[in-house]
């Protein structure tokens, strides 16, 4: 089962956090389909946040197929994010071994980290949309 | 539109004819489920309000409603700690879960009751006199989650709780109120305590309900502009600022805004500070917190 | 918090008992245990300790009578040590039983400041009423509760006290020379028959009206101290007139006679067109003035007054006032309660 951990100080939506969370750990395989995901009381009561903010959250997940509500016995994880097949594997080992390279040389080459961390971001930007950063926005809302 | 946990119309409360209004004026609606966080600086009349719920102090002029009776009918339905955590200090933890009992035949969940006590490692053959301020701030909200209420009225609930009570407590009060579909309503003067726990916000300032909505809904309905300085209609001005030719407003717009306007999405706190900063601002209740049979709210 | 149907466990199993007042009972027993107990013990110690010694007393005298001394006999030497020791046991019993009545007398006053101030005031002082009101059984209830224990102890121990105490002095040998008190002194006839009773509840009542509108530990009880003792001194002012007097006549020569322990209210003279007048006109330098008699036409003496009789009619009236007064303060207790909570 997954724990969630809210950053009150990240700037980023609570409910917007638990699924991110969500989704990292599916993609860690933390979660597998079928697993079942705290219940609303149990998050609550380990975060101290509002009940409705999990249940906005799950049905956030339900709504991009990621998990089911079951009437009775709690909201369980249904989908995968595409990583969990063979040839994501593969290519995500491929993919790492080339950035570790990628990142050793701009250590040897004298950038700092942050400078690093920002050409990498915005490379990603250029060639990934934009969509599943405009929620994170929303400043200060407490939901 | 759900049921309302509380609705007030016209409620005003002063403790001495002729005296000073401790509240005046307030219309304002409380949907059932809701964790509803009352605001306010000291004095404000937060105290007041909760009180008149509880069915504590007779109200002096308007009316109230509380899970859809007169407050005090409403007694067994709804759990109040008052802000100085009124015990018995001459019984032990175990006798003052048991007065729980006793005095609320037919409703008392002794387990939820012993359970929170439990979490807090306090020992039932203790005496409440000898308790911490953390301590029997845990063993009210026994008391008052014991009764299984409908409605939770907390008076500054927090206030002598070190954090990792704090944390706790306040979980374990979300859980409760999770699985018994229970509303809450807090007050606090710091607002940062509630800010992750409430869905619902009442801003009481000097006796009067300033806003009132859904935490998102009233937050939707601001926006902080910063630009050239110049006329700002048609958007209601909360409050602006003029810093040589630059000026920063919090505005409720009234339609779109221009494009040359830098705009931001206040947070809960900005939005407080801005309206305390300003007492001539507008109310602005939601439809949610809108009492119904009553549209428009005098400032 | 609707969409949470499925995480919901079972709902409590809820009795629908109506709350009744069993709970704000056992509660406020619980609350006031030490100070109950230790009034209740007193009650009985008291109880106790008259008994003991009216049969101590009884023994003393038959032992005095079998030595064949009296204290107003013929004087012989070898009684005296006997007498005086006699005299001296006598006095103690007496002053025992005195002091039991004063006890008696004061008990209303105790009780109505132990409602008053650690019952009632210091829970408005303290704020926990603010606890006790907003449970289930309500404000109507925690009054009651306060009201009924004590309540409860007076009603079952008074009665037993006062027959007790009443018992003694009734039968103080004849022999002893500190007779009881006549029953008609103040202090002697709220001891006696229903009064502590009634004026133990009473203090109850008037106690839980003081700590409602005075709702400060210490003030509350001085406050119903204050009050029940002013209730105690105009009872005294009004009591001879709770039962129409009897009236005993004489010839102007001698002062009526009337038989048994009777109750001094008014004298005077009778005139010739029977009515009664004060003779105090007639009085000069402690003599009567015979010319001003016969101005006056005074024909006899009468003495308005009451008889033994009249202990239990004026005793009834008596219990009967308070009684309303009891009910008056619980009345009002409970009107001020419902102001204050609204």
């Amino acid at each position: 089962m997954i724990e969630f951990r809210i950053d009150r100080r990240s700037g980023i939506a609570t409910y917007l956090q638990i699924v991110q969370q969500t989704k990292q750990a599916l993609r860690l395989g933390l979660l597998e389909p079928g697993d079942k995901l705290p219940t609303a009381r149990e998050v609550v009561e380990a975060t101290a946040i509002n009940p409705n903010t999990v249940l906005k959250a799950y049905r956030e997940l339900e709504r991009e197929g990621l998990a089911e509500g079951r009437r009775g016995l709690g909201t369980f994880v249904r989908g995968t994010l595409g990583g969990d097949s063979a040839d994501h594997r593969a290519l995500r080992a491929e993919l790492r071994a080339e950035l570790a390279a990628w990142s050793e040389r701009a250590r040897a080459g004298g950038l700092e980290k942050d400078d690093v961390t920002a050409l990498f971001t915005s490379v990603v930007d250029e060639h990934f949309d934009r969509q599943d950063n405009t929620d994170h926005q929303k400043q200060g809302d407490p939901s | 539109m759900s049921a309302a946990a509380i609705e007030a119309t016209g409620l005003g409360k002063r403790y001495r004819k002729k005296g000073r209004w401790a509240l005046r004026d307030c219309s304002f609606r409380v949907p059932a489920g809701r964790v509803c966080a009352l605001v306010g600086p000291n004095g404000a009349g937060k105290s007041t309000l909760l009180a008149q719920a509880a069915g504590l102090l007779p109200v002096s002029e308007g009316s109230m409603r509380v899970l859809g009776e007169r407050p005090g009918d409403a007694r067994d339905r709804v759990a109040y700690v008052a802000q100085d955590k009124p015990l018995y200090g001459q019984l032990t933890i175990g006798e003052t879960l048991r007065m729980g009992h006793e005095l609320n035949p037919g409703r008392w969940d002794a387990e939820t009751a012993e359970r929170i006590v439990a979490e807090g490692r306090l020992d039932p053959a203790v005496r409440v006199r000898t308790l911490s301020g953390g301590q029997r701030t845990r063993v009210a909200l026994a008391l008052a989650l014991g009764k299984r209420p409908e409605l939770m009225l907390l008076d500054e609930p927090m206030a002598d709780l070190d954090p990792l009570a704090r944390h706790q407590l306040m979980g374990t009060l979300m859980a409760e109120a999770a699985t018994h579909d229970t509303t809450v309503v807090i007050s606090s003067h710091i607002l940062t305590e509630l800010e992750d726990t409430c869905d619902f916000l009442l801003l009481v300032d000097g006796g009067h309900i300033r806003l009132g909505g859904e935490t998102e809904d009233l937050l939707t309905a601001h926006t902080l502009v910063t630009g050239h300085v110049r006329d700002l209609a048609p958007h209601t001005v909360v409050e602006s600022r003029t810093t040589g030719r630059q000026l920063t407003a919090l505005i409720r717009p009234e339609g779109p805004v221009d494009d040359d306007w830098g705009t931001l999405h206040p947070s809960l706190e900005d939005l407080l500070l801005a309206h305390l900063r300003s007492p001539d601002a507008p109310v602005l209740l939601t439809p949610s917190a809108e009492q119904s049979g009553r549209t428009a709210v005098t400032a | 918090m609707s969409t949470l149907l499925e995480e919901r466990p079972p709902a409590p199993k809820t009795t629908a008992a109506r709350p009744g007042l069993r709970g704000p009972l056992r509660v406020s027993v619980r609350q006031h245990r030490v100070a109950l107990l230790i009034g209740a013990g007193a009650l009985l110690a008291g109880v106790l300790v008259l008994v003991a010694l009216r049969i101590w007393a009884g023994s003393v005298a038959d032992d005095f009578a079998a030595t064949g001394c009296t204290l107003s006999g013929p004087d012989r030497r070898e009684c005296f040590p006997t007498s005086r020791a006699f005299s001296d046991d006598m006095l103690f019993f007496d002053q025992v039983v005195t002091y039991g009545s004063y006890a008696l007398q004061f008990l209303p006053a105790v009780i109505g400041a132990f409602v008053a101030g650690p019952m009632v005031a210091r829970e408005l002082e303290s704020g926990t009423y603010k606890l006790a009101w907003t449970q289930s059984v309500g404000p109507a209830r925690w009054l009651a509760s306060k009201l009924l224990p004590p309540a409860a102890a007076v009603l079952l121990l008074v009665p037993v006290l006062t027959a007790v105490r009443a018992w003694a002095t009734s039968s103080v040998p004849d022999s002893s020379p500190y007779p009881p008190t006549p029953w008609y002194e103040p202090t002697t006839f709220v001891s006696l028959g229903t009064a502590p009773a009634a004026y133990a509840l009473l203090g109850i009542a008037a106690g839980a009206l003081v700590g409602l509108l005075v709702a400060r530990t210490v003030p509350a009880m001085s406050v119903a101290v204050l009050a029940l003792g002013g209730v105690f001194l105009a009872m005294n002012q009004v009591r001879d007139r709770l039962w129409p007097t009897a009236t005993a006549t004489e010839s102007l020569g001698g002062y009526p006679s009337i038989g048994g322990s009777w109750w001094w209210v008014d004298d005077g003279l009778v005139t010739t067109d029977g009515d009664h007048v004060s003779g105090m006109d007639c009085v000069d330098a402690l003599q009567e003035e015979p010319r001003c008699l016969a101005d006056l036409g005074a024909m006899g003496r009468y003495v308005d007054h009451h008889p033994g009789s009249h202990f239990w009619p004026i005793q009834l009236v008596e219990t009967g006032i308070v009684l309303a007064l009891t009910a008056a303060c619980v009345l009002a207790a409970f009107t001020v309660l419902r102001r204050r909570h609204g």
